[in-house]
Order: C-alpha cells, then sequence, then structure tokens
C-alpha cells in the first residue's frame, strides 16, 4: 500500500485554501486562526454544524489541534443531536443552534489571532471524525475516519475535481460540508491538495452566481440533482465553469444534458456512501460505466439471496459492502444495477422506510401505517423515479392528525416528514401481515398529487353566455363546473365543497388541477393560465362520496 | 360570483402567494387554511431547507425577485407567509 503523500493538516499552506469574497486566505493564516480557537476550546469533540466552509474548516482543524475529533451528522432532528451531545460529551457548534443543545458561537476571525502556525502531522490511524448514518433500525451508526484514509483519498478524487490545473482550481459547492460529500470535496480536498474552496453563501442560485463572480481560478461546482435543477430553472449565469459534480441521489439524464448545454461544462457524478466516501465516478450523459478512483478495489462475494454483494476496499479504510447491486467490467470498471433494500434519500440525507415506519408505528395514536413517497403523476411515468417528498398512509382512532405530526417530528429529520397522513381504514397488508411492494405502489398510484389536466377555455360563442352578464361577459361557475367534471372523467356523485374565488372571462385559457384523496374523493382547483393574474386559484372544491 | 373571505384575513397578495407556495412544495393544504403569521418552517408548516429553493425559484418566476442569502436576513424573510409577501411588496421590480 503506497504510503499518502503528506500527513500534514494543510499540505503546503503558503497557498490560499479558500477564496472569500474579500480575498483569499492562506494555510499559515488558517493555521494561526484555528490555534487561536483551539485555545478557547475545552478539550471536547465537537457537533460540527456550521454550513459555511471556512468557518467549518477552522472548528474541523482546530478540533483536531486539540486532539480531538467532530461528529458530522446529517440528521438534525434534535433527538438525534441531543443524543450524540451526551453519548460523546460533545459540543455543539453551528449557525442557529437549538436551545437544548450545549454549543459556543465561533467569535469573527479578527477576534482569533495567535503567533502559533504549526502544521502538526497526524498518524494515519488518527480518528478524525465520526460519522453519522441512520441505520435501518433507525439507531445512528457511526463509521469512524481516519485521517490517512481521508488524505489518500482527497489525492484519489483530484484528478476528477481539478482535471486541468489543481492549484489554479476553485471548488465551490452548494452541499453542506457536514455531509460526507460536502467533507470530501469542499473541506478535505483543499486541505490535502493544491485546490481552494470558494467560502461563502451559496445556497440560491444567486448567492452561486454572486460567490462564482468574486472568486479567482477554473470553477468547479460541487453540487446535488436538486441544486442542480434550482439553478438551471433560474438560469443561473455562471460563466467558466470547468466541471459540475453531482452526488447525493442519482441524477436524471435529461438534467445532465440542460446542465452541460447551459454551463458548458462537463457533469460528473460521484458513486460513494458516508461508508465508503467517494469511490468511482462517470460523466451522466454518457453510456461509460463507472470508474473507480485509483487505489479503490472491489471484490464480491457469493449471492445473499438478494443478489451479489461486493466489498468496497481502499487504503487505511474500512471495507464496507455496497448497497447497490452491480456488475463488474474489468477490475476497475462497474455498471450500477439496482438498489438494495429500502433505502431512502431525500436532500442528501438517508434513512430507511424501515426506521421511518418503526417511528411511525410507535407514535400514540397509531394504529398502524407505512411511510410511501409522495409522486405526482408526471412523476409516476418516469421509470425508477426517486421520491423528494414522502407522505404516510396511517390507519388511527384519533380525529386529530396534528397531534401525531408534532409528535412525529421530534423524531424525523424534516426532509422525511410526511407531507401529508392519509387516514385509511385499513392498509392493504396480505396473509401474513405484510405489506407487499406491489400492494404499496398501487396504493401510491391511487394517491397521486396533484395532476395537470390539458389547458382550454370556454369560447365567447359558448351558448349559455349570450344575455348574461351584458357587456361584461362573464363565464357562469355552473359552466366551468360542468367543464371540470368533463375533465376529471368520472361521475360526480356529491359536491362536498366548492368555493369561487376569481372570474373568468371568455377564451381566458384556464388550467384544472386535481388530485386523488382515495374513497372516490378528488380535490380540484382551477387557475388562470395567463395575464396578470396566472397562476391565481379561480374556484377549487371536492367531489367524491366519503367512504 | 363572489370572492369567500379568508378565516385568517389572508390580504390579496398572501392568498395569491399562499396559491403558489402549496404548488411549489406540494403542500396538500387548502392555500386559504394557511395562518399568515404561522411559522412555514419546523413546528408550523414544517418544511425543511429544500422547500426555501422551491419557494426561492417561485419566487424569481412568479414576480421577478432573486433571492440571495449575503444578508442573512432569510429566516426573516421566510419566516411567515406574512414575511415572504412583505418581502415581496417591497422589492418587486417595477
Amino acid at each position: 500500500m503506497p504510503a499518502p503523500p503528506d500527513l500534514s493538516l494543510i499540505t503546503a499552506p503558503e497557498r490560499p485554501v479558500f477564496h472569500t469574497a474579500t480575498g483569499p486566505l492562506y494555510g499559515t493564516q488558517l493555521l494561526s486562526h484555528a490555534w487561536a480557537l483551539a485555545k478557547r476550546l475545552p478539550a471536547r469533540p465537537v457537533i460540527n454544524l456550521h454550513t459555511n466552509p471556512l468557518q467549518f474548516t477552522l472548528v474541523f482543524l482546530a478540533t483536531l489541534m486539540k486532539g480531538q475529533y467532530c461528529l458530522l451528522s446529517s440528521n438534525h432532528a434534535l433527538s438525534q443531536l441531543a443524543t450524540l451531545q451526551k453519548d460523546h460529551d460533545a459540543l455543539c457548534t453551528g449557525p442557529s443552534l437549538p436551545a437544548p443543545l450545549t454549543g459556543f458561537s465561533l467569535p469573527p476571525l479578527s477576534d482569533l489571532t495567535s503567533a502559533r502556525q504549526d502544521n502538526i502531522r497526524l498518524p494515519t490511524t488518527y480518528e478524525a471524525a465520526h460519522v453519522f448514518t441512520s441505520g435501518s433500525t433507525g439507531q445512528a451508526r457511526v463509521h469512524k475516519k481516519c485521517w490517512g484514509e481521508l488524505v489518500a483519498r482527497s489525492h484519489a478524487a483530484l484528478p476528477l475535481l481539478a482535471p486541468s490545473s489543481p492549484k489554479d482550481t476553485t471548488l465551490l459547492g452548494t452541499v453542506p460540508p457536514y455531509h460526507m460529500y460536502g467533507f470530501e470535496t469542499l473541506i478535505l480536498q483543499s486541505l490535502h491538495t493544491p485546490t481552494a474552496t470558494a467560502s461563502g453563501p451559496s445556497f440560491f442560485p444567486g448567492d452561486v452566481e454572486k460567490l462564482l463572480g468574486s472568486t479567482p481560478g477554473h470553477h468547479t461546482l460541487i453540487t446535488t440533482p436538486i441544486h442542480l435543477r434550482s439553478l438551471t430553472t433560474a438560469q443561473a449565469i455562471l460563466p467558466g465553469l470547468e466541471r459540475i459534480i453531482s452526488a447525493s441521489a442519482p441524477l436524471p439524464r435529461e438534467l445532465a444534458l440542460e446542465a452541460e448545454k447551459r454551463f458548458h461544462a462537463p457533469v460528473m457524478e460521484i458513486y460513494g456512501s458516508t461508508e465508503t466516501g467517494s469511490v468511482a465516478s462517470r460523466r451522466t450523459i454518457s453510456t461509460d460505466p463507472w470508474q473507480l478512483y485509483d487505489g479503490i478495489t472491489l471484490t464480491d462475494i457469493p449471492d445473499d439471496g438478494q443478489g451479489q454483494t461486493h466489498i468496497c476496499h481502499a487504503p487505511h479504510a474500512t471495507s464496507y459492502p455496497l448497497n447497490d447491486i452491480i456488475t463488474m467490467e474489468g477490475p476497475r470498471h462497474f455498471h450500477l444495477i439496482d438498489r438494495k433494500g429500502d433505502l431512502l434519500k431525500i436532500a442528501g440525507k438517508r434513512t430507511s422506510y424501515g426506521a421511518l415506519n418503526k417511528a411511525l408505528l410507535q407514535t400514540k395514536g397509531i394504529i398502524d401505517g407505512c411511510f410511501a413517497p409522495l409522486f405526482s403523476e408526471e412523476e409516476l411515468k418516469e421509470v425508477g423515479a426517486e421520491p423528494t417528498r414522502l407522505q404516510a398512509f396511517i390507519v388511527t382512532g384519533a380525529d386529530e392528525t396534528t397531534t401525531i405530526m408534532r409528535a412525529l417530528r421530534q423524531h424525523i429529520d424534516p426532509a422525511f416528514m410526511p407531507r401529508r397522513l392519509v387516514r385509511l381504514p385499513g392498509l392493504p397488508r396480505n396473509p401474513v401481515g405484510k405489506l407487499t411492494r406491489q400492494a404499496l405502489e398501487t396504493l401510491v398510484r391511487d394517491y397521486a398529487e396533484k395532476r395537470s389536466h390539458p389547458p382550454f377555455s370556454i369560447p365567447a360563442g359558448h351558448p349559455a353566455l349570450p344575455g348574461h352578464f351584458p357587456g361584461d361577459p362573464t363565464v357562469p361557475g355552473i359552466i366551468l363546473l360542468e367543464r371540470i367534471f368533463a375533465l376529471l372523467g368520472v361521475p360526480v356523485r356529491t359536491i362536498s365543497s366548492v368555493k369561487f374565488l376569481s372570474i373568468v372571462r371568455p377564451d381566458e385559457p384556464l388550467q384544472l388541477l386535481s388530485s386523488a384523496l382515495g374513497g372516490g374523493q378528488i380535490r380540484f382547483s382551477l387557475h388562470h393560465l395567463s395575464g396578470p393574474l396566472k397562476g391565481t386559484v379561480i374556484l377549487r372544491g371536492q367531489i367524491g362520496s366519503p367512504s | 360570483m363572489t370572492t369567500v373571505p379568508s378565516s385568517h384575513d389572508q390580504t390579496a397578495l398572501e392568498r395569491e402567494l399562499a396559491a403558489h407556495l402549496t404548488e411549489a412544495v406540494q403542500l396538500d393544504m387548502d392555500p386559504l387554511d394557511i395562518d399568515p403569521n404561522m411559522p412555514l418552517f419546523g413546528e408550523g408548516l414544517g418544511l425543511d431547507s429544500i422547500d426555501v429553493l422551491e419557494i426561492a425559484l417561485m419566487v424569481n418566476t412568479q414576480y421577478g425577485i432573486k433571492l440571495e442569502s449575503h444578508d442573512d436576513n432569510n429566516r426573516e424573510i421566510f419566516h411567515s407567509l406574512r414575511s415572504l409577501a412583505h418581502y415581496i411588496s417591497t422589492h418587486r421590480p417595477g
């Protein structure tokens, strides 16, 4: 096994490690600020929740200087953070900390001065970070990351992140650094290699434009499918991007194509997990297989009934089985075939349906229930669509669902909170009590959200119009309802409610949205499609007979 | 046809914004039922950070306002339907 090149905190610190809107921050300055911070910190592990790369790095370095480690958790549910704090006797730091946590606030850089700038070297086996994932049981599982592993991986990822000239490359990310993907690409990469990271707000498309414009170098954008879609939809202007990197969830090919066209840079995807870190990459629009990073190898073990399992090996790292089913193409490439188990990823955060269902079933008032993706009809047409929103089907005797939601919020990260609770008389479980995948898929289809119907208008020549509102032609509500019921395509037995909120003129383009509520009930809304009222609701209502 | 007053006294802009908002974040709720002062995140409507992105996109498309996080006032802007509507009414181009 080749020894990693340099085990010091910052490789060659006489260079910019960060670029901010106000200028570069050199490695030597960073060391001095970190030593000053270390002096103020008690010798305890730190839950680092900072989103700004520079602030995150300061805390990370100071923690290492104290001989401690950082705890990184993507799950920010209060119960998870409180448990981590208690189990590790840890401090907590970050913007907007929930009150019950023991935190410390980071002083401004100008208050952190020290004559000390020494660049200590850590042993390869030093546990620098404890990274947490939600296991299938719902219990947080720890993955300890050793310094040697982290340094070696930064070097293995360098050709992907800085393809032309590492010392002129600025990494700019929309990913939080407490997430393994962000930690590797925006923090460790610029500590260990000649690259620098742009530090500043980068959440909104406007932020990314600004940060790109105010920092030098060839930029590599480190992002996720959700942020990339937001950037393309907002038609962000990102000149001179060298590369776009996406990870955390599968990137749709069409989105990659659109991003490449708009931003004139190849879109590369990273394959990895919290356990293994980043291990392979490929260009999304190509048909090429995934290519392993240098130094990473995969071995297979016999079929466990769910398909072949591959074990991932990396220098100085614990070996982990992959969560996916793959086929190898030669020793350095593979194709992704399918995902194993019931892992669920939303916004880069991970849990499993098992863990969510366990939390749901432990909630007071719940007799039976399960989580499921909340898909629109459009999403249902996509093969293998990944959910971005969840719902929960519940069986409950209680009338009030807000108490159930409040109880769930204590145990479930906001990203996985159900958008709605759908009350059912019972779940379609099979005779042995199992809710089959097929039964669940049927349920999800029946409760699909928001269907858009083709636009329509009521012509001025409609036979019902002459004589109505002379000089001020207005479409009578009953004409709209008649048309809506025809579009919904179901026999209407009862109208539970209809509210009229806006006036419709003849020939005005209109659009109907509907959403099935189960039991034959449909909720619908009619919207203006153009003009100053575009998008505004004209009427909303509900039909069907409650079962 | 008459306009039904909302139970929460939404202003015209808030009513329109509530409809866009429920669309943008796929919230299964009648927009008229959104209390303009209810927090959008956490204990209120329970939205998350990705929803902020969706809402920002909607604000950009519908109202031509580009949001940035530079002055750290996003917590205030996104606090409630009312605060978001106030921000839009004071930052609308033209």
